[in-house]
């Protein structure tokens, strides 16, 4: 266990420079790719519902390298992830009550409500903070950049199923 | 004698520890920002560096795969070329209109007496259009200070200082509202102002034009000084299409901004900028 909480501590560390350094080369139309917050839904997502302890830890970890990276103040990426955790595990448990597994059709609209969900708190809290007006939420660049982190994500929902799957054989 | 102690009486205080905890460590986090946050930009500024380099040149390669030849390296020189060339027409236009030899002199003295500090871009922060670089209060870096490229194309200005490191708000950040003057062909008629104002994602509007004064595409925005935080002269973007509403008092324009922040990482900071 300990094991695993220090690989994704390392993991969401070498992410977040990754992402503030080479992935702000590949922006379309101005939407950025933001694999701290796959990464984090992906825990999340694969963790068993019942269960709370990685995906409070990513979220602790996960917002903690957001907010050290950002202008904001420590404590605002963090808290955020936090609902999303919260709101993502009451959701996956409903939904894991019915089916009893981690499709694909529940992984899509989940992404895209937990995406919204986060950048929507943050829209908030650039609008008091900082910024005398907001910019719309249903813009082109925000379609664009949830479609963007989508298709990241949708690689990493392969990658990470495959990894679970592999583990599980073992 | 132990109804009280019933798993859910148990829970609440754990809960409750577990809050304060957090709060505590939010609390030690926010009251040490400064210190937390350099020593992350340390430890990870090699990193950093040479993956700034790394994603440049592979989104360079990229380009230059997708539209074959030199067709990038020609497109880069021109725009250096054009950008020096709009620095040149914004002086001597202004040189035209001011009509004043002597105050000329003194104007573009003050020009040549910027200090400017050298500095590298390392990060950028998308969420709120800011750079991370690598100068802070150890360099004489203060906040508000103007930062510029090669062409004197204006990126934006510091805003959040640390020991080796700050933070510059993009002119695009969307609290960033700029003064600025339209360059014109004519030089009779009064200059016409306005205001850039950063919509995020970086981009921004030309806002609080007049409606009886005319704009067109491709009109040079340059800052005019109004505000006191940049130099005059500085190339801020061009306009690209007009937005014209009589219900409105003011009209508005989308515009270009100059600054690009994939075929760059070398920046100056104007170190002694006095309001003139």
């Amino acid at each position: 266990m300990w094991l695993r909480l220090l690989i994704i501590f390392l993991l969401f560390g070498l992410l977040v420079i990754l992402q503030s350094s080479f992935l702000v080369h590949f922006r379309i139309m101005g939407a950025n790719i933001n694999l701290i917050f796959i990464l984090f839904y992906l825990i999340v997502f694969f963790e068993e519902s019942q269960k709370y302890i990685q995906g409070i830890f990513s979220a602790i970890i996960a917002g903690f390298f957001l907010d050290a990276f950002s202008s904001f103040y420590f404590g605002i990426s963090l808290i955020y992830l936090l609902i999303v955790v919260f709101i993502l595990k009451y959701i996956i448990y409903l939904l894991h009550q019915k089916r009893g597994a981690y499709p694909i059709v529940y992984f899509i609209p989940l992404f895209v409500l937990s995406f919204i969900i986060y950048n929507l708190l943050l829209m908030i809290t650039i609008y008091f903070l900082s910024s005398p007006h907001i910019a719309p939420v249903v813009s082109l660049i925000f379609l664009v950049k949830i479609v963007y982190n989508l298709i990241f994500a949708l690689f990493g929902f392969y990658i990470y199923k495959s990894f679970k799957l592999y583990r599980l054989k073992k | 004698m132990n109804v009280f102690l019933t798993k859910k009486n148990t829970i609440f205080p754990k809960i409750l520890i577990g809050i304060v905890i957090f709060l505590v460590f939010i609390g030690i986090l926010n009251l040490f920002q400064k210190q937390f946050k350099n020593f992350f930009y340390f430890v990870s500024e090699p990193l950093q560096k040479n993956f700034w380099r790394a994603g440049g040149n592979t989104s360079n390669f990229l380009v230059s795969f997708l539209e074959t030849g030199n067709l990038t390296k020609t497109n880069k020189d021109l725009n250096i070329k054009n950008q020096e060339l709009l620095q040149e027409i914004s002086i001597l236009q202004h040189t035209k209109t001011e009509n004043q030899a002597l105050r000329e002199i003194i104007s573009i003295q003050q020009e040549q007496e910027f200090k400017l500090i050298l500095t590298n871009i390392i990060g950028i922060d998308s969420y709120q259009d800011s750079i991370l670089i690598d100068k802070g209060s150890e360099d004489g870096i203060l906040e508000n200070m103007p930062v510029i490229n090669s062409q004197k194309v204006l990126f934006g200005k510091v805003f959040k200082v640390y020991k080796s490191f700050s933070k510059v708000m993009l002119i695009s950040n969307q609290s960033n509202v700029l003064d600025i003057k339209i360059q014109k062909d004519d030089t009779i008629s009064p200059p016409i102002y306005g205001a850039v104002r950063g919509e995020g994602n970086f981009t921004a509007i030309l806002d609080i034009v007049p409606l009886d004064r005319e704009i067109k595409n491709n009109d040079i925005l340059i800052t005019s000084s109004l505000e006191g935080t940049f130099p005059r002269n500085l190339l801020v973007g061009k306009i690209t299409e007009v937005r014209k509403d009589d219900l409105k008092p003011f009209q508005t324009a989308k515009i270009e901004l100059f600054f690009n922040l994939k075929q760059i990482n070398k920046l100056f900071i104007i170190g002694d900028y006095k309001v003139e």
